[in-house]
């Protein structure tokens, strides 16, 4: 029992590591990021809000980094 | 221009992920024998094959808005984590990979046992494992960038003129290829991904890009200046620190 739990926590690491990586800010900003244009998108174009939310994503997640550095 | 892109983009990130799998292939074989490093090898080769025939066709059965969005959220997400680590790396913040250490420290953790005639359990697991956890990322690469555009086969020749590069020149080195600019590679390719991402899942989410498909021109610029420009951030608050 303890075996194969412990085969599936390394699976979910495995999934978790190649989909998130080093921070979960990417993802959960990309999610956000394109569910806001999709909204946006039924009542007019969206295209900005890809555009600026993607280097905010990108920018806020490196300022994290660079937090955790000093 | 989009095949052009699909071809740097999976030869680019293929280059980088096999030089990585190389070091560790390199030290399985000269610490516990060829015949565990290249078995190992051939066996996650055989299985990221199996991923790529397995997943390919499937994906390339949904819908295209469907996949676009899948496909693009999934590149996106990718690409920012690789244009994150190459920007961390380029600003000095984060250490820059080191084959020649690696390559090192996996030759110390295997043990100086002198190799034998069979193959060797521990290094059959580090080298597979190297092999399959850096191919499987070109796997991914290939499979989506492929299924979006319907040319798996040209991403496939790609990322498979890469692994024979690194093969050849491997196999004539027989040490770490160090020399490799991986950072700026990761760099470049991280821009293509986050690029491409970004234009097919907003295709995906129901945005119109202004000027069709020449708007990528325009989203690998913009991607392209964000990052120099984030190096350039960076780079000044160390400066500023130190």
């Amino acid at each position: 029992m303890t075996q194969q739990r412990s085969w599936m926590v390394r699976v979910y690491d495995a999934v978790f590591d190649f989909l998130i990586g080093d921070d979960w800010v990417l993802a959960v900003g990309t999610v956000v990021t394109l569910g806001i244009a999709a909204l946006v998108s039924l009542v007019m174009a969206s295209w900005w809000v890809i555009v600026l939310g993607v280097p905010l994503t990108l920018v806020y997640s490196l300022s994290r980094a660079l937090q955790l550095k000093k | 221009m989009r095949d052009f892109f699909l071809v740097v983009a999976t030869f680019a990130a293929s280059l980088v992920e096999m030089v990585e799998a190389l070091t560790i292939v390199l030290a399985v074989g000269i610490t516990k024998g060829w015949k565990t490093a290249f078995s190992a090898t051939a066996t996650a080769l055989l299985t990221l094959g199996v991923i790529i025939i397995g997943f390919g066709p499937l994906i390339s059965k949904l819908p295209l808005p469907v996949l676009r969005l899948i496909v693009g959220g999934l590149l996106l997400i990718f690409g920012l984590q690789w244009l994150r680590k190459a920007v961390l790396r380029a600003s000095g913040l984060k250490a820059l990979h080191n084959e020649d250490q690696i390559f090192a420290d996996e030759v110390a953790a295997l043990g100086d046992v002198a190799p034998g005639k069979n193959i060797d359990g521990k290094g059959f697991t580090v080298a597979f494992k190297g092999v399959l956890l850096e191919g499987l990322e070109v796997a991914f690469i290939v499979v989506t960038f492929g299924a979006t555009q319907h040319r798996v086969g040209l991403a496939a020749l790609g990322a498979l003129a890469a692994a024979v590069l690194v093969v050849i020149v491997g196999l004539f080195v027989h040490r770490p290829l160090s020399r490799v600019p991986e950072n700026s590679l990761k760099m470049g390719v991280g821009v293509l991904l986050t690029s491409f991402g970004t234009f097919w899942a907003g295709e995906g989410v129901g945005a119109h890009w202004p000027g069709g498909d020449f708007a990528l021109l325009g989203i690998l610029a913009w991607v392209l200046l964000m990052t120099g420009l984030s190096v350039l951030w960076l780079r000044s608050k160390t400066v500023v620190r130190a």
